[in-house]
């Protein structure tokens, strides 16, 4: 500390016991200090003011405020005006920020105060401390722009982000999920993020964030969301807990994908590959429709030809009957089949969707010799699933186990309840030429295909699997070469409530 | 009083299989009919037949196979084959017409006119 030659009152004090004590003090602390007498003129002085400032004791002590430091800072921060307006209220002026260059050095940031100094109730000068910030502004600044960074991140981010608190309540909605749903975060912050899926899968949701929160490890779940419009949008969610530094869950992330581009696409690659297998199903629908039509033509001629014979046209007319009546239903089990899929879910039977699907292909099955055989078991409990797609699959895996088997066979159609587990299982058993297993890792890729180029292009059992994952559920397959293959469907059990309720939609 | 020419049927369809039949017995034919290949070999092993209608697709046999046995044991009969599935221009059909695998070909649906004149034809061979 650098004092004048004629010493301040307080410095007396410490006099006694330590003579040095406010040199020490001043010195050791990290700040500035200067006093001002009353024509604030600087009459003490730390080490620190002088180190920061490039300035010597010489031209600081004895000189006025507005020599020591620059006209701009002073006009700046009224640093004269605050010190003559403590000196004379007596109040002292707690603090404000003030940026200051000396000459050959950084830029640096001081919160400064003004304390009065009395002597005898006299106010004799003022005390200006002044503390370095610049680290502290710095790191301040280092923390807001990361903060607005990731802020950014998560704002720019294509996918849904939503942080919610344990129990589930909104506290965070990006602008991708303001974009995707159209409701805008503050309409949504404060409510359940289940309550914002579609109706049936609100339960669902929920029972998933609870094991979010319980940190179980989840997989990516898919579940519909609200949009403002009233509509769903197909969401991919993963979600995670957040934990605090003792290991506790302070609060839930959701990261969600927009899959309605996807959806779209793969409706058309399905729709698409349905049109490639109705080909190679036309040769065999078209012999279906043949012989009723052959049958009904010739019935009808012959009617034409026997005009008396009343028992034979009575019996003609039946046959030209059942013959159109016949010929429709293929027609229309065609229809359905070709029919784009609803992507509607109800409560189906699966006992029906296979019955439906071996009408359709039983003369396909015919024609390469293979005998269908159904067990269908009649417990069968019901399953959540779109039927038509349902029907896409158990129809590629029925063209599949004909295609195994080119100079005929057997193809066994089975359903049956898993006991004790809520799954349904459809086991296709062929008598074929089976799966080497060198390819078995390959028979569910897209375009891999067995048959010569120009007879199918592979996608049969790609999409089948695909549809399945759809109803999470999943195909296994175990075969052997030349005795045979068995493909297991297992689909998940309808709930009971909706096996109750939802029967409106059901098959 | 002379017995009736035999017409032998071979189709898994029965309500085709019958306007057949009726056709054939109104023109004077005596008509067995088979729904299966096999059935149909037995019958051509038991009785003279004058003509047979064999479709080209049956559950136990290939129809071709089938007309082949007929053909075996009856070297007299004319056998036609009819399909729901090949039309008389494909390739196939010509083809075995040419090897005279087959003597006739018919397409469902069919005219009962031309069933008749083929019967009629197979009498005066």
């Amino acid at each position: 500390m650098i004092q004048p030659t004629n010493p301040d009152s307080a410095i007396e004090v410490g006099q006694s016991q330590y003579p040095n004590l406010l040199t020490v003090l001043l010195d050791s602390i990290p700040s500035s200090v200067l006093i001002l007498d009353r024509s604030l003129r600087v009459t003490l002085v730390s080490r620190n003011f002088l180190e920061k400032g490039r300035r010597m004791a010489e031209n600081t002590l004895g000189r006025r405020l507005e020599e020591v430091f620059p006209p701009a800072i002073l006009n700046y921060t009224q640093l004269d005006q605050r010190a003559r307006s403590v000196m004379l209220s007596g109040r002292p002026y707690d603090g404000g920020k003030m940026t200051y260059r000396a000459p050959g050095v950084p830029q640096r940031v001081y919160y400064y105060n003004l304390t009065p100094l009395r002597e005898d109730n006299q106010i004799t000068g003022v005390l200006l401390l002044m503390h370095d910030i610049t680290e502290q502004e710095r790191l301040t600044e280092d923390m807001r722009r990361a903060e607005r960074h990731l802020a950014s991140v998560v704002e720019s981010a294509n996918d849904l982000m939503v942080s919610m608190e344990p129990n589930g309540r909104i506290l965070t909605w990006n602008q991708a999920a303001e974009r995707i749903t159209g409701f805008r975060a503050a309409e949504v912050i404060g409510h359940n993020l289940a309550d914002l899926c579609a109706a049936e899968q609100v339960e669902e949701m929920s029972d998933l964030l609870a094991a979010v929160r319980q940190s179980e490890p989840i997989k990516v779940h898919e579940f519909d969301l609200q949009t403002r419009p009233g509509k769903a949008v197909p969401v991919a969610w993963a979600c995670s807990p957040m934990w605090d530094d003792h290991g506790q869950v302070v609060a839930l992330v959701a990261v969600g994908r927009d899959l309605t581009e996807r959806r779209h696409l793969e409706a058309q690659l399905f729709q698409s590959a349905k049109m490639a297998s109705l080909g190679v199903m036309a040769g065999g629908i078209a012999h279906q429709l043949r012989n009723p039509l052959g049958a009904a033509s010739a019935a009808a001629q012959l009617l034409l030809r026997e005009p008396e014979n009343r028992e034979l046209g009575r019996e003609c007319a039946q046959k030209i009957y059942e013959g159109i009546k016949r010929a429709s239903a293929i027609i229309e089990s065609l229809l359905r089949f070709a029919r784009p899929d609803s992507g509607r879910f109800y409560t189906v039977s699966v006992n029906l969707v296979i019955g439906d699907t071996v009408a359709m292909m039983r003369h396909q099955a015919n024609l390469n010799q293979v005998v269908v055989e159904t067990e269908l078991n009649l417990d069968l409990p019901l399953v959540y699933a779109d039927p038509s797609a349902l029907q896409q699959a158990f129809t590629n895996l029925f063209l599949n186990a004909c295609q195994a088997m080119p100079t005929g066979g057997r193809l066994l159609i089975r359903t049956r309840p898993l006991t004790g587990e809520p799954f349904v299982a459809v086991d296709f058993i062929d008598t074929g030429c089976g799966i080497p297993p060198e390819n078995m890792a390959k028979i569910f890729d897209p375009f891999y295909t067995t048959r010569p180029v120009g007879q199918g292009v592979g996608l049969g059992l790609a999409i089948a699997y695909s549809i399945l994952q759809q109803h999470d559920g999943s195909i296994q397959v175990h075969s052997t070469v030349g005795a045979g293959s068995t493909f297991t469907v297992l689909l998940h059990t309808a709930l009971p409530a909706a096996r109750t309720t939802d029967t409106e939609g059901s098959l | 009083m002379k017995a009736s020419p035999t017409a032998l049927i071979v189709d898994d369809e029965p309500d085709l299989a019958w306007a057949l039949q009726q056709t054939l017995i109104l023109d004077g034919w005596e008509v067995l009919v088979s729904h299966t290949g096999r059935a149909a070999i037995g019958q051509a092993m038991a009785a003279p037949v004058r003509i047979a209608f064999v479709d080209v697709k049956l559950p136990d046999m290939d129809g071709l196979d089938v007309a082949r046995r007929i053909a075996e044991l009856q070297p007299d009969a004319m056998v036609i084959m009819i399909s729901g599935y090949y039309y008389p221009e494909d390739r196939e059909v010509k083809e075995g017409l040419r090897q005279q695998l087959f003597a006739g070909f018919i397409s469902k649906p069919f005219d009962l006119d031309e069933i008749s004149r083929l019967a009629q034809h197979a009498l005066g061979r």
